[in-house]
Order: C-alpha cells, then structure tokens, then sequence
C-alpha cells in the first residue's frame, strides 16, 4: 500500500465536522474507519477511507453498502439501525452502536462491555445530578450537611434535597420543580463530558485525556524515529501534530464549560441560552473527539511492541486519522502547520493486503471485536 | 529533624515502615537514602531495601523477567520433566536469576535497584538500560558457575544438584545474555513475532548483527540464529535466506556445524510443541488459540521439511508424521468430539416456556465462541490432516442443529405470543446468529437473522430494541 504526500490530508482536508462525517463502528474489516454523512439532498452516505488500496475517499450511497463490502451481521444491523432513525452525529452514533453492541451480534464480550457502558452513563448522570445540587446549595451558603449523609438515593435524601431546592429556588426567584427541571437538564448535558469535581472523570474528559497521552508518545516515537532515520517518523510528526490540534481545540472548549459549571448562578439565571451554549461546547466537544478512541487503543496495544509493529499501526492510524476540518483548524492561532515531507512509497499494512479475498477475515474481525470489547 | 535511630531494632523498624510506603513515596525515600549511605547503618537498610526492590513489579514486572528477556524466545513453559533439545525451562531461568542476584555486589545492586523502583515497567528504553547491565553481569556470573562446576564435583552437586541439563541450560543462558544487546536491537530492527518474511532491509540488518557477534562472540552464533528462528513463522527460512547471502562458511552447513545445529533445535522445538498441543488446550481452556496455534505449526512444518539442508528425509520425516499425527489428534479429540456440548449447550431452549429457560451464561457463550471459531481455524488445517470431511460434516451437522433448534424456541415463543417469551426468545435467536457466523459465515447467519426477526414479528426495518 503506497501513500501519497502528507500535505494532501491538509489540502483535502473536509470543510466541517459535517463533511468529514462520523465515525461508523462497524467490525467488517473492509469497513474499518468509515464515516457517514448527510449529501447535499439530506440522504446518508459513507465514506470509505484506502477502500482500494490509495489514499482516496470513496463515496457510497447508504443503501447499496451492503453490495459494496461483506459485512458481518452486527455491521448490518447497525446499517439498519443507522439508516432507520437517520444517525449523522457522534452522540446518537454511540447510543445506536451500544445498543446494536448489547445485542450480542458482535459476541457476548462486546455486549457486556456496551451494558456496563450503558450502565455508567446512567449512573455517572445521577452522580453529576448530585454535585450540581450540592454546588447551586453550598453558592447560596445553605446546610448541605444532611444531603451529604443521606445521598439522593435514598426516598429520605431525596426529601431533603427537594427541601433544600426549594429554599435555593426562592432565592433564584423560581420555583422549586423548575429549578429542579434546570439542573436535571444540566446534569444530562454535562454528564458526556464530566464535572470538574467529580471523582471520576467524564467520557469525553478521559478521552481529552487520552488524546494527550497519544500526542506526547506519538511525538516522542516520531523524535527518536528521527534521530534513527526510520522511514515512519514523518507520519508519527503528523499524528502527533494533528493530535495536538485537536487537543487545543479541545482543552480550549473544556476550559470554558468547566468556567460556565463553576458559575452555575448565572447559567441556572441566564436560562435557556446558557444551556444552549453548554449543549454546543459538549457537542463540539463530541465531533471534535471522534474517531479517536480507537485510533488511542490501537496505538496502546502496540506500546511493548517492536519498532516495525508500531510503524503498521501508524500508517494505518495515518488513513483513518480524524483530520481537522478546515473550519475549525482556522480557529487555532499560533503554530501553523509544520511543513510535512513525503511518505516513503512502501508496502507496510499487510491486513489490509488480505481484505479484498472476498471472504471475512474471522482473525481480523476477532481484533476488531476485543478492541471494541476493551472500550467503553 | 530528630535524632538518628539506634543501629538495630530501630533501623529495622524504619526499613519495616519504608517497605510498607507504596511505590511513588518509596523511590524519593530511596533515593534520599542513598544520599546518607556513607552511614553503616544506612548501608545496611539499604542493602536490605534492595532486596526488596528487585522483587518490584513495575507495571507487572519483574526485574527477573528483564534479565530474561533476551532468551525469552526459547523459554520452555510446559511443566513436562522431559526436554527436546537444547531449550531453556522455567525452572532453569528461576535458578539463574537467583544465582545472578545473590552474586551482584552490593553498590550495584542498590543502583539497579534504585533504578528499577523509578521505571514504570514500559518505558523500554529505560528497561534495556536497566537490562545491559543485568545482562552483563548475568553472563559473567553464569559462565563463571558454569565453568567451576565442571572441575568441581562438589560445588556442582551443592550448586545445581549435579544436573548436567541445567548446566546446559544455564551455559546457553550465559551465552545469550553475552550477545543480549546485539538480541535486544535486533529484536526492534525486525518485524514484530511471527515474522512472516524478512525483506532486504532486514536482510542488511540481520547479516550485520550476525558479522558482529561471529566477531565477538562466536561460540553464540547458534544461539543467535536459534532465537531469531523462534520468531519467525517459517522457521527455517532463516537459514534458507542466510544460506543464499552468503552467511554461512562450508564448515558451517555440514553435520555439526551451525546449520545442523539450528535445524535441529527447530525440529526439536516443533515436535515439543505439537506434542504439547493437548496439554496446552487443557491448561488454556481455549481451544480457538490452540488452534491457532496449530495452524501456525503445521506451517512452520511444512515449510521446515522443504527447507532442510543438513538433516533431510529418513527419520526427521517420520518424525514429522508423528507431528502431524499429534495435530491431527487435538483436532479429533478437543475440538471435533467436543463440539456438539460446546456449541448444542448455547443454542435453543429445552422444552417449555422460552423465558423459563435460564440464558447461558458469559463464559459459556465465550466457550461456545471459542470452540466455534477453533472449529473453522480447523477447517483450514483439514487438508494438511487429512480431515476435510470430517470437519465439513461436522460443520453441517451444527448448521442444521443450530437451525432446527432455534426454528424451535421461535415456534415456541411465537405460540405463547407473551412479551417475555418474545424478548427472551430474540436475544436466544442473535445467539444463534452469532454461532452460525462464526461456523459458516454471515450470509447464512443474516439469512437466520432476517427469519427469526420476522417469525418474532420484528420487521425488517425495525430498529433492534432500546
């Protein structure tokens, strides 16, 4: 598989987060790392990344996926769920994957992992329920003592909450149901990204996270490749700034949403746009982190690996990597995009190489399944 | 700051608090430590530190496995008394570890151990730091034990309980550790294990790597050869392009000389392992890995036996029968004859009420996948084993049951017509689904999907249920 010059992931690079799509789970090898969009006539299509060998993008009609690629039956399963409610953005795409995941058509593994996911969330939206509560309590210097013993799980802790609400609510000049509607509210749209406070950190934070990690070992990979003159240290430079990109971008929409929470006064009294801008910040947040995950896990499994190893999981991070759309890379100031030389013509994936033999590969699709098994 | 404590009870009591601290609070107070350590106490709280230390898992780790890690590739992990060839056994790299550690002085051994308790284990750079020196010294002390035990009986009998194999073992060791950075390097310059092919690149590599320890250390060229041999997946094909660069001298490719010597460790390690192959299904409980594993066997022997120079035909090629035979064996016994229970047990409901039935549960549906998946990787060793129909017969035979089974629980469920029994009968039937995919492919397995949904009377369009 040849790869052509860096620079084209930057000058094709999509206009928006819409053009470049979002991340299609799928466990099919041939489909590994595709997205999907809304054309210009509103109807769902797919974005094939290296689908013959190059570094093109095909562009395929939703419905005729089927006849395009052998798909295993949780993949068409998740073709119809797609296709039936019209999923086009990340939130619903996850929501519509664990579900399809819990099924167990990806096998049992994969299906518990999506109910303890799903289990999670739940309970991560109830703890950060309790924190804002606590937080809107202690701002208006009310005894959150008892609340504290009790915990909002208990029917006694929920009294003394809805007691303790009440008073805040007055004191915001509301009532106490609607108070209460506001920081469930706050509490759903916050949970995907976390509350700073919060003991344990939310999806999208970890991911942040994660992606920082990734960076500083990807760029360090690159930095001794260097020094060895290892063909690969161009592309891991690449990742490693792309990576960097999005984390900026990202630390930058985290800073601000952790400002709005800390201040839940005003968002609660700047009713409804504040949660309109909380809602972009975490959606923002979601399009900007997506289709990294796997990208992270897979450059994980290959820490205690040799050299040669990492340089296949590169190259193949390199054609699914979620570059930034140009709308958003204008809104870093600062470092320009370092120029980037040319990729050595070389044969490195050789997955890839068994993909198009007509038959599944059931070795592959199992590493598809326990990656997918070991993330949340 | 208070007063020094008494030598003695005191100091043992610190060392009984610092042994206590968890990692990130030990190595400050370690290193703190050893600023003082021109105290004799402080010395002798330090030596009694390091000991501990050593025995550090970073990340999972021990320090013992770095010294090990350049003969990883020829460990013998089975439990079996008897040894094929010349292979390292667990037990062997154990008694090397301790005679190494019992041997470094002690300043070195509180500045390794101080380094180790800083590592975090995959850091591989600071590891091989690590690791050079171990290994050096592990060379030194090893070849030194290896060479007093043989002019002194006693200290043979004290030292390894007069066992000549040991000594071998423990000779081979000493001589891997003496080229391990050459290993190490060579490792990371190489495709990850199973190499399937060396390209010109790694030819370059590999030649270069060889000229430097036939340079420094001839006696462990074989050993070199041996280890990267372990990671290839055609074993011999080493050799082979060794032989068409040149590598090799005459002397080299007659009987007793390298290339004997290599190929026969090959062959040794092969018929070890398929001899193994049952034992190693028993203790792994994971019949889709064994055969994997199998698979990757019978490749490795058939490309041996077209590769042989020195040790062709006669008695390696009825050895090789035998092999096959061990192969063939695991596959009739593990995973043909188990395969009904294994797979049967996940499928269908007996009868009665669909939601009545207990679902199987996590490890059986894992087991289950397992066995279903070890029955297609079989499926691909049939001709080499001479059991095509066999498999495929099997493979028919659980289609049809799978689909009779689960044409029943649906029947079932769709004559209750209850909530319960149509739930519990769906996630039954995506069981079913998964099985059929997994032993014939997902054309077939979408075909059951489609039908089983629609006898529920979940349209095809439906989305799956929240």
């Amino acid at each position: 598989m040849s790869f052509p010059h860096l620079q084209t992931f930057q000058r094709f690079a999509p206009a928006t987060f819409a053009e470049r799509g979002v991340l299609v789970p799928f466990t099919s090898p041939a489909l590994m790392g595709t997205r999907t969009r809304l054309n210009d006539r509103d109807r769902l299509e797919l974005l094939l990344p290296g689908f013959s060998g190059g570094h093109t993008h095909y562009v395929v009609p939703w419905p005729a996926v089927p006849e395009v690629a052998r798909m295993t039956v949780h993949d068409r399963a998740l073709h119809e769920e797609i296709e039936t409610n019209e999923i086009c953005v990340p939130h619903d795409m996850r929501l519509a994957a664990l579900k399809v995941a819990t099924s167990g058509l990806a096998g049992p593994e994969v299906a518990e992992t999506a109910r303890k996911t799903l289990e999670d969330d739940k309970s991560y939206r109830t703890s950060a329920h309790f924190l804002l509560v606590i937080q809107i309590l202690q701002g208006l210097g009310l005894d959150i003592r008892k609340l504290l013993e009790m915990g909002l799980e208990s029917d006694e802790g929920q009294r003394e909450a809805r007691r303790s609400m009440g008073q805040a609510a007055a004191r915001f000049g509301l009532r106490a149901e609607e108070l209460y509607g506001r920081v469930s509210e706050l509490s759903t749209l916050a949970s995907p990204v976390g509350i700073e406070s919060a003991k344990t950190f939310g999806r999208l934070r970890t991911l942040l996270d994660r992606l920082s990690g990734f960076r500083d070992s990807v760029a360090k990979w690159s930095d001794e490749a260097m020094a060895d003159k290892l063909d690969g240290a161009p592309v891991a430079a690449f990742c490693a700034d792309v990576a960097d990109r999005t984390l900026r971008l990202g630390q930058q929409d985290l800073a601000r949403f952790d400002g709005m929470l800390r201040d839940l006064e005003t968002v609660i009294c700047g009713w409804p746009q504040a949660p309109v801008e909380l809602r972009d910040l975490a959606t923002h947040l979601s399009w900007l982190l997506d289709g990294w995950e796997w990208l992270i896990q897979r450059w994980d499994e290959t820490i205690e690996l040799s050299r040669h190893e990492q340089m296949q999981a590169l190259a193949e991070i390199l054609t699914f990597l979620p570059v930034l759309p140009k709308d958003q890379d204008r809104r870093l100031v600062g470092k320009t995009p370092q120029p980037l030389g040319g990729l050595v013509h070389q044969r490195w994936v050789k997955a890839f190489e068994d993909w198009r033999t007509g038959q599944l590969d059931l070795d592959l699709i199992e590493r598809i399944e326990a990656r997918k098994a070991a993330m949340a | 700051m208070s007063a020094h404590p008494q030598a003695g009870g005191e100091w043992d009591s610190v060392g009984a608090r610092l042994s206590r601290l968890p990692h990130d609070k030990f190595v400050p107070a370690l290193r703190l430590l050893t600023q003082a350590s021109g105290q004799p106490e402080v010395r002798a709280l330090l030596s009694q530190l390091a000991q501990q230390v050593i025995g550090y898992r970073a990340r999972r780790l021990r320090l013992a496995r770095v010294m090990c890690q350049p003969f990883e590739d020829l460990l013998y992990m089975r439990r079996r008394r008897h040894r094929p060839g010349g292979r390292i056994r667990w037990p062997a790299a154990k008694l090397a570890w301790r005679l190494v550690a019992a041997a470094i002085d002690e300043p070195t051994l509180i500045r390794i151990a101080e380094d180790w308790a800083a590592t975090t284990g995959v850091d591989r750079k600071a590891r091989n730091a690590i690791g050079r020196k171990l290994w050096r010294i592990g060379s030194d002390v090893l070849a030194a034990i290896v060479a007093k035990t043989e002019g002194d009986k006693d200290y043979f009998q004290r030292t390894l309980g007069g066992d000549a194999e040991v000594r071998g073992e423990l000779a081979d060791i000493a001589g891997i550790l003496s080229i391990a950075a050459q290993i190490e390097r060579l490792k990371l310059e190489l495709p990850g294990k199973p190499i399937d092919s060396l390209n010109e690149r790694d030819m370059k590599v590999m030649m270069h790597r060889l000229a430097t320890v036939k340079r420094d250390v001839p006696s462990a060229v074989p050993l070199l050869l041996l280890t990267i041999s372990m990671r290839m997946r055609r074993p011999n094909d080493l050799l082979q392009a060794l032989a068409e660069a040149g590598a090799f001298a005459r002397e080299d490719q007659r009987r007793g000389g390298v290339v004997d010597h290599v190929e026969k460790q090959v062959i040794d390690d092969l018929d070890r392992s398929a001899r193994d192959l049952r034992e190693t299904n028993l203790l792994s409980s994971n019949p889709a890995a064994t055969a994997a594993e199998a698979a990757v066997l019978l490749e490795k022997m058939e490309s041996v036996t077209a590769s042989l120079t020195v040790n062709r035909g006669g008695a390696t090629d009825s050895r090789f029968d035998k092999m096959r035979a061990a192969v063939r064996n695991f596959v009739v016994e593990d995973v043909l004859a188990a395969a009904d229970a294994e797979i049967g047990s996940v499928v269908g409901v007996p009868h009665g009420r669909v939601a009545d039935a207990p679902p199987p549960t996590l490890d059986r549906l894992i087991a289950a996948e397992n066995h279903a998946r070890a029955l297609r990787r079989s499926l691909r060793m049939a001709p080499s084993l001479k059991l095509e129909r066999e498999i495929a017969d099997k493979i028919d035979m659980l289609q049809a049951r799978i689909a009779d089974d689960t044409e029943e629980m649906l029947e079932a469920a769709a004559r209750s017509n209850s909530a319960l029994d149509i739930d519990a009968a769906e996630a039954r039937l995506y069981t079913a689904v998964r099985m059929m995919e997994l032993l014939i492919g997902p054309d077939q397995a979408h075909a059951l999907y489609r039908r089983g949904r629609q006898r529920l009377g979940l349209h095809d369009r439906d989305s799956l249920p929240d």
